[in-house]
């Protein structure tokens, strides 16, 4: 399985202030990979330096195993921005323009090819200004799926998008892997990692915090307990031989998950007298903040 | 889901919100009416916090404007602290806070101080609050920044302190934690749990279904005007999904949905538990396990579909 | 009441701020505002044929009342074209908030200016000016002014874009007031114009232009009740 992306001491500051410091990590291809992190750690900043908007202060960059130059452009899509599309014209017309501007051969063929993939085509000849939300980001996405494009670079695809625009973005998307293309998409919603994602890079303070499969990630699960008596609980726990831990909220704790002793576990709460009063497995949102925390520990 | 509303009208004063069978139409001058609620109910008792999901254009924002009297219903009844909002609007406005579309605005020029103390003037309120607030959203340091040099995210914050300013029994949200991180997200929520402890009540509408399944206890859905309860409260509706190598073609237990090779259940170690040890037992590997929050699970409910 | 009236001296302060910080820009601007005005009060009175000092005068007077009127409507806006929704999630009826609010505005420009007018008389004719007649005829025209303001908020919260109407009243009040040869009985009803005219003949009663003045800042009131009620009952006060 080779590299989409792979990236080793990638750095970069502004004024002074570094954004960037060493990060180093690898996309896979042909995969949803999540980039995650809160806003402003640095990821819009790391996108624009993969598509050469700018140039790193130090790092490497390499493409599909071949060190980065500008020709990458060719097989590689970029949405930061929004595109500055015209409204009065169709989203046809819209992504026409924008494959002329990339020299593509055919360029009315391959627009109407691209709003095919993104499930526009019942909307080719509406006029811009009259997309929804959810519908306009598709069209961002069209105008980059050029023919030759392998590797896609999308900038919070979901933003200011409701349930229903967050469905319609996120199913295209899994429809392009399917036909091949690899997607790095950044986001600081743990939600949408925890249902979308295969493979994650999540970015804390500049570096690197984990990255690897969604899988080995969620492996990692603890049980989430809420119990009105929380001393007892790990008190009892732990004596019972579980590695028990104080959790975020009021109220919670955390046990390491021990898969086949579930009974066990509930009924020594019981025997302590302690309620449980809800119990779940934990989410990728407090996996993030373990992983986080940890590093804030360790530095 | 259930979907018959309460009835009734709005007889108790001492519930923190009511509203009955909301009928909302915006008219704008010169243009055509828009049908924004059509039925809508909500029952909000005191120290408690609600959240209100649905898809964009659902009504979500308007419902908070009628609790606030910037809308009168053309149907139905509305209630909040007791008081009929339209009629009563100066007088609500004393006791409910409020924060519409994520933001207030000042004139770009002012600081934080003076956003603050022009607020706290205007309800009548001691200086000594505003220290209070400053430290409580995290401003310490930046009372004498200019509004436009502020970053978004501490925006959002002087937006929040803003609405408590006057103690409000009620406060009404919308989008309020656009631009926030995380953990800030945690501080509000943790401040909010507070207030809520001390009689406070709160509707919360967000898109951002993590950061809301901090802020809330229960949830209401509203779609294309019409609003549905939840059977139970939000944790209730935490799911686990199992995607398997190959599809199940045996019975489990009936609280898990099967769908080819995808399983979805409640989020209950014991019953995941089980329903793994199963799977093992029938030579089928697990190839995802991915977790759903409540919040999130019942804003995707599609009306009819059901859970 | 003094709730309110505190806000809205921390208002004031907080939009004075920017410029106090720049104290000699600040000063300059006024002192050049003040210069201009009796330039151009200088040459009105010379079309209209009245004495220079009055003429002056009433430059300066019509210049604040015209600044009320165009300050009133954006008192609460924040820079964007209608009020905002927020401006009624204050405990007071809106009416309230923006009476208060103009008084202290009101306040300000006629201290402000009557203060410039007074330099500027110092230094151009040597000897002081009669300030309490500067300060009622100030007082009279921002009375109308504010009352016509007060109308185009409730217009402005209603129908937003009336910003082309405003310029159009703007100019009107500077016509009515310096227009030569124009002066009907009724002139008095007419907010600036009224003012303006009985600075020029102060032997007449201040009365009918008073009480007019009163009249507009009542019905202005009013209509701002009117239009909150009516922009609930739309529900348009947010909608975009």
């Amino acid at each position: 399985m080779s590299n989409a992306l792979s990236v080793r001491g990638l750095t970069k500051s502004y004024r002074g202030r570094r954004v960037l410091d060493g990060l180093t990590f690898e996309v896979p291809e042909g995969a949803i990979a999540l980039y995650l992190g809160p806003n402003g750690a640095g990821k819009t900043t790391t996108f624009r330096l993969l598509s050469g908007l700018e140039a790193p202060d130090a790092g490497e960059i390499h493409v599909f195993e071949r060190p980065w130059d500008p020709r990458v452009r060719r097989f590689l899509g970029v949405t930061l921005e929004e595109p500055r599309f015209y409204p009065w014209l169709t989203g046809l017309e819209n992504v026409e323009i924008a494959f002329r501007y990339r020299r593509v051969k055919n360029p009315a063929r391959a627009a109407l090819k691209a709003l095919e993939r993104v499930g526009l085509t019942y909307a080719a000849r509406r006029r811009f200004r009259d997309y929804s939300l959810g519908m306009r980001q598709r069209l961002y996405l069209a105008a980059q799926l050029f023919p030759g494009v392998r590797l896609l670079l999308l900038d919070e695809p979901t933003n200011g998008l409701d349930v229903e625009g967050r469905e319609e973005v996120w199913s295209t998307l899994q429809a392009l892997t399917r036909q091949g293309v690899s997607l790095f998409v950044s986001t600081h919603q743990v939600l949408e990692a925890e249902r979308f994602a295969e493979y994650l890079v999540v970015l804390h303070k500049g570096r690197v915090a984990y990255q690897g499969t969604y899988r080995d990630l969620a492996k990692r699960r603890r049980f989430v307990l809420r119990v009105d008596d929380v001393a007892e609980a790990l008190a009892a726990l732990r004596a019972a031989g579980f590695e028990a831990f104080l959790g975020r909220r009021p109220g919670e704790l955390y046990v390491e998950n021990t898969a086949g002793k579930v009974d066990r576990l509930l009924a020594c709460l019981t025997e302590a007298g302690v309620q449980v009063l809800d119990q779940r497995f934990e989410d990728l949102e407090e996996l993030y903040w373990r992983i986080k925390d940890g590093l804030e520990r360790a530095a | 889901m259930k979907h018959d509303h309460w009835t009734g009208g709005c007889p108790d004063p001492a519930e923190a919100a009511c509203a009955q069978d909301l009928r909302v139409v915006y008219r704008p001058p010169f243009a055509r009416p828009k049908v924004a609620l059509v039925a809508a109910s909500l029952r909000l008792k005191r120290g408690v916090s609600l959240g209100v999901v649905g898809p964009n254009g659902a009504g979500k924002t308007t419902l908070l404007r009628v609790l606030a009297g910037l809308i009168r219903p053309d149907r139905g009844e509305a209630r909040a602290l007791g008081l009929d909002p339209a009629d009563d609007r100066p007088a609500l406005m004393r006791r409910v806070g409020v924060l519409l579309s994520g933001a207030r605005h000042f004139p770009d020029r002012w600081n934080v101080s003076d956003a603050l103390n022009f607020v706290a003037a205007m309800y009548g309120v001691p200086r000594s609050r505003v220290g209070e607030l400053v430290e409580a959203f995290g401003l310490t340091g930046k009372e004498r920044e200019p509004l436009s040099a502020l970053s978004l995210g501490n925006r959002q914050r002087l937006n929040l302190a803003v609405v408590f300013v006057h103690d409000p029994e009620l406060v009404l949200l919308d989008e309020p934690t656009l631009a926030l991180d995380a953990q800030t997200v945690e501080t509000f929520a943790h401040f909010l749990r507070q207030r809520l402890g001390q009689g406070m009540s709160a509707v919360i509408t967000s898109h951002d279904h993590a950061a809301l399944g901090k802020l809330v206890d229960d949830v209401l859905l509203l779609d294309q005007g019409v609003t549905h309860v939840p059977q139970g409260p939000v944790t209730d509706y935490a799911r686990m999904v199992l995607v398997t190598d190959r599809p199940v073609t045996f019975s489990l237990p009936a609280e898990v949905r099967v769908e080819g090779n995808r399983l979805e259940l409640p989020n209950d170690p014991r019953l995941v538990v089980q329903v793994l040890d199963r799977l093992d037992l029938e030579g089928l590997k697990v190839m995802e396990m991915r977790t759903q929050n409540g919040v999130e699970v019942i804003a995707r409910t599609q009306v009819g579909g059901g859970l | 009441m003094s709730a309110l009236v505190r806000a809205a001296l921390i208002k004031v302060k907080a939009d004075l701020a920017e410029q106090l910080r720049y104290p000699i820009q600040f000063i300059f601007g006024w002192l050049t505002t003040g210069a201009v005005l009796w330039g151009l009060g200088l040459a009105a009175a010379r079309t209209s044929g009245t004495e220079a000092g009055v003429g002056a005068l009433a430059t300066y007077v019509a210049m604040g009342a015209v600044s009320l009127f165009y300050l009133i409507p954006r008192l609460l806006a924040g820079g964007k074209d209608h009020p905002p929704e927020e401006a009624m999630l204050y405990p007071y009826p809106l009416a309230r908030v923006v009476a208060v609010l103009a008084s202290v505005n009101a306040v300000q420009i006629a201290l402000g200016l009557i203060g410039v007018y007074f330099l500027a008389a110092l230094a151009v004719t040597r000897h002081a000016p009669a300030i309490g007649v500067a300060l009622e005829g100030m007082a009279l025209a921002l009375l109308g002014a504010a009352g016509a303001g007060f109308l185009l908020f409730a217009l402005k919260l209603v129908f937003r874009k009336v910003d082309g109407l405003a310029v159009l009243v703007q100019l009107g009040f500077f016509a009515a007031a310096f227009t030569p040869g124009l002066r009907p009985d009724w002139i008095a009803a007419v907010p600036v114009a009224g003012a303006v005219r009985w600075l020029r003949e102060p032997e007449l009663s201040p009365l009918p232009v008073f009480l007019f003045g009163i009249l507009w800042v009542l019905v202005g009131l009013l209509a701002v009740a009117r239009a909150e009620r009516e922009v609930v009952a739309r529900g348009v006060a947010g909608y975009e």
